[in-house]
């Protein structure tokens, strides 16, 4: 049994994309946890460097988080993470040279 | 440059020792030993000898660019552009580095310690408070190693002296039996893990006696490779190969042995006391390099507010790509060695060579 039947016996036609990618419930908590941190760091370095006016700074600093935003959301999408694509790469050649 | 701070060439050695040691001692010896089985302590020394090879270089590379890490000296030698494109892979591979271990820490905590606390509250906590030290600067992250690593060193060392009596030499015979293949390509996976002490190229510029890296260099991994080699040999000993290759964390299982009649028992809570306060600061060192590193590819002039983000950034690695502890280890074992060969041996040699050939040398 998949999970979209286990957690949908019945067959209703609702589309739900979090049961369509298998997305657990603790996955779904840390999603909003790190975009809720991402919002509350931004406020707190942000302020003071937009006080400063050190925009490269504040620039960085958002595109850090905008990033941590968007691979977040890929988790919770079920898309593979950059570290999942290199371990396809390259576990084939680890896994030949080790045991 | 972005941090301000000096450091002393004890704290120099302090901070590598624990990054070195953290890293490997934790899962390295039990994956060692899987490879090399009763050779693992060969795999050590050899990689240890590697190591101090390498680290000639990089000790080369920090006189001959005076005041620049490797993040600087590659845009001095590549140009703007491609120096910054190749300047950018080691504060990334910093970052990859605190996620497996802080996600290894964790999972030591939960499984052995904590098996009814989520193993996300755990991660977050470490995460919280390594970025929290790595904000403070360089400085308070030395005067930190500088109390915690001859406490982990002597811990390790008293350890590994109390289960000496349970040593049967007989399961570390025959040496070689197989032989010097498995050893040799042990090696590999034990230098990659002593490798990440190519932070060392972030402390140099920061050191009051800039000519010492080599020294510091040279003392952390040669306590770092006792320390492992004592790990990876007496867990032989004592488990035999058959089980320690399966351990999660074997100086942790030897800690478990200790016990004097009924007066003095879990002696490994205050061996993991240590291993976790090692695990913290190790990974704020981490965090304050990539953080130093990128803030200087992008020219800024401040780092810290790009600690509290990248910590946020490396536990969305951890919860991406490491959904179980299986999937870390896969990724520490077949993975990991890879890039890391990468990013420790090739890119430096690459921009040495460089060097070399162009005759750059930085401003004196």
């Amino acid at each position: 049994m998949s999970i979209a039947e286990a957690a949908d016996p019945k067959g209703s036609r609702v589309w739900n994309p979090l049961i369509e990618v298998g997305v657990l419930e603790e996955d779904k908590h840390m999603t909003v946890l790190i975009v809720f941190a991402a919002l509350a760091i931004s406020l707190a370095e942000g302020i003071p460097l937009g006080k400063q006016g050190q925009w490269k700074e504040l620039a960085v600093m958002s595109t850090l988080l905008g990033m941590t935003i968007l691979l977040a959301a890929g988790n919770y999408l079920g898309l593979p993470s950059p570290l999942s694509l290199l371990e396809r790469l390259l576990e084939p050649i680890g896994k030949a040279i080790f045991k | 440059m972005p941090e301000k701070g000096i450091i002393n060439t004890k704290q120099f050695v302090w901070m590598l020792f624990i990054i070195i040691t953290t890293l490997a001692a934790m899962q390295i010896p039990s994956m060692l030993i899987m490879q090399a089985g009763r050779d693992a302590w060969l795999s050590v020394v050899s990689a240890w000898f590697l190591d101090v090879m390498l680290a000639l270089v990089y000790a080369y590379m920090g006189i001959r660019f005076p005041g620049e890490n490797f993040v600087q000296y590659s845009i001095t030698i590549l140009g703007k552009y491609l120096g910054r494109m190749v300047g950018i892979l080691f504060p990334l591979f910093f970052l990859l580095v605190c996620s497996l271990m802080l996600q290894g820490l964790s999972q030591v905590v939960n499984t052995i310690f904590l098996p009814m606390t989520p193993f996300n509250v755990i991660l977050v906590s470490s995460f919280l408070v390594s970025a929290f030290i790595g904000r403070k600067g360089l400085e308070v992250i030395a005067r930190m190693t500088e109390v915690l690593g001859p406490l982990f060193f002597f811990s390790i060392v008293t350890v590994c002296c109390l289960v000496l009596p349970a040593v049967h030499m007989e399961r570390l015979k025959p040496q070689l039996d197989e032989g010097i293949a498995p050893f040799l390509i042990g090696t590999p996976l034990m230098l990659t893990s002593f490798g990440v002490c190519i932070i060392m190229a972030m402390y140099i510029p920061l050191c009051n006696r800039p000519e010492n890296g080599f020294l510091a260099k040279f003392s952390a991994v040669s306590m770092g490779a006792l320390v492992v080699g004592l790990v990876t040999a007496l867990s032989v000993g004592i488990f035999g190969i058959e089980d320690a290759q399966y351990m999660n964390s074997p100086g942790l299982q030897l800690a478990k042995m200790i016990n004097f009649s009924n007066y003095l028992e879990r002696v490994e809570m205050v061996w993991l006391l240590i291993l976790v306060g090692s695990g913290i600061v190790a990974s704020s060192s981490l965090l304050w390099a990539f953080g130093q590193g990128l803030a200087q590819i992008v020219g800024l002039k401040t780092y810290q507010p790009l600690i509290y983000p990248g910590a946020l950034l490396s536990l969305v690695f951890c919860i991406g790509s490491f959904p179980s502890s299986l999937n870390q280890t896969n990724f520490f074992h077949y993975t990991f060695p890879i890039v890391a060969a990468f990013v420790e041996t090739g890119l430096e040699l690459f921009l040495f060579a460089t060097a070399l050939v162009l005759n750059k040398r930085g401003a004196a």
